[in-house]
């Protein structure tokens, strides 16, 4: 083996061994090293109902999904009580956050639900925490 | 040509697993290029894949080699903080796609190195 031949072996085992030591390290990290959510919210609640309104919830129950790495609806009037349902209809995991920590779910899997009772008015601004540019807004009235 | 055939093997598998990612789950990214990337890295596989078996040089495993390793640092890369294009993903999600594509990637690689250190360069006649 020539020398040119020989230092292209010695880049390219260089740089297999890099590549897949940063992939693993970084999927084991990032599995790992994210905060969990609040210990009260640690299982999915899984709520059925067949009353629900997409997008209103005057009377007590309203259901966002999550797919297409987006939610529908993306803004929610709810009356203040209601009980507002997740249900995460994407391959991948997501979550629910605020940054005031009104809403921390757990990661939801592939078809996990999650369920939240709203009774402060005002307006939430929720977002994924996983995939950041995914947010929501649920306007909680009196 | 046993260790080519296993090299072309990943690589298809490698973009199979991409394309399927991009039709079912991340063409619907919303950020730009972000999605096409999955299908570019498909269409690269299943390109470089044909170069190992259709062109003899020796170097031609460096194309498996150089998806693989992309993708492999892509893959890292959309674990960290900072995101790939603003795009981050968390552990082994989706599963089992992400944890079969980076162990699939990890053998080609090293098939494509082992190829790369056994090859000889053709002794001239006489």
């Amino acid at each position: 083996m020539s020398q040119s031949s020989r230092g292209t072996v010695i880049v390219a085992v260089v740089t297999t061994f890099a590549c897949s030591g940063f992939a693993v390290v970084a999927a084991v990290n990032s599995a790992s090293g994210r905060p969990k959510p609040a210990a009260e919210s640690a299982a999915p609640v899984v709520v059925e109902s067949t009353s629900a309104v997409p997008g209103t919830a005057g009377a007590g129950v309203a259901e966002v999904s999550i797919a297409g790495f987006a939610f529908e609806p993306s803004a929610l009037e709810a009356a203040a009580g209601s009980t507002v349902t997740w249900t995460n209809r994407d391959d991948v995991t997501h979550n629910i956050f605020t940054s005031d920590g009104i809403l921390a779910s757990p990661d939801l899997e592939s078809g996990d639900i999650y369920t939240v009772t709203l009774d402060k008015p005002g307006t939430i601004t929720y977002y994924c925490d996983i995939h950041q540019y995914m947010r929501g807004t649920i306007a909680v009235t009196p | 040509m046993v260790l080519r055939s296993l090299i072309a093997a990943g690589s298809v598998a490698l973009g199979l697993i991409h394309l399927r990612l991009y039709v079912t789950t991340y063409r619907d990214v919303p950020i730009e290029n972000l999605g096409r990337s999955f299908l570019l890295n498909a269409l690269a596989a299943l390109a470089a894949a044909a170069v190992v078996l259709i062109v003899s040089h020796r170097w031609a495993v460096l194309a498996p080699l150089a998806v693989a390793n992309a993708t492999l640092f892509a893959f890292g890369l959309s674990r960290t903080d900072r995101g790939i294009m603003g795009f981050t993903e968390r552990g082994w999600t989706p599963s089992p796609d992400a944890a079969m594509a980076v162990f699939i990637e990890i053998i080609t690689a090293m098939l494509c190195v082992l190829a790369l250190a056994s090859s000889r360069r053709p002794r001239p006649a006489g």
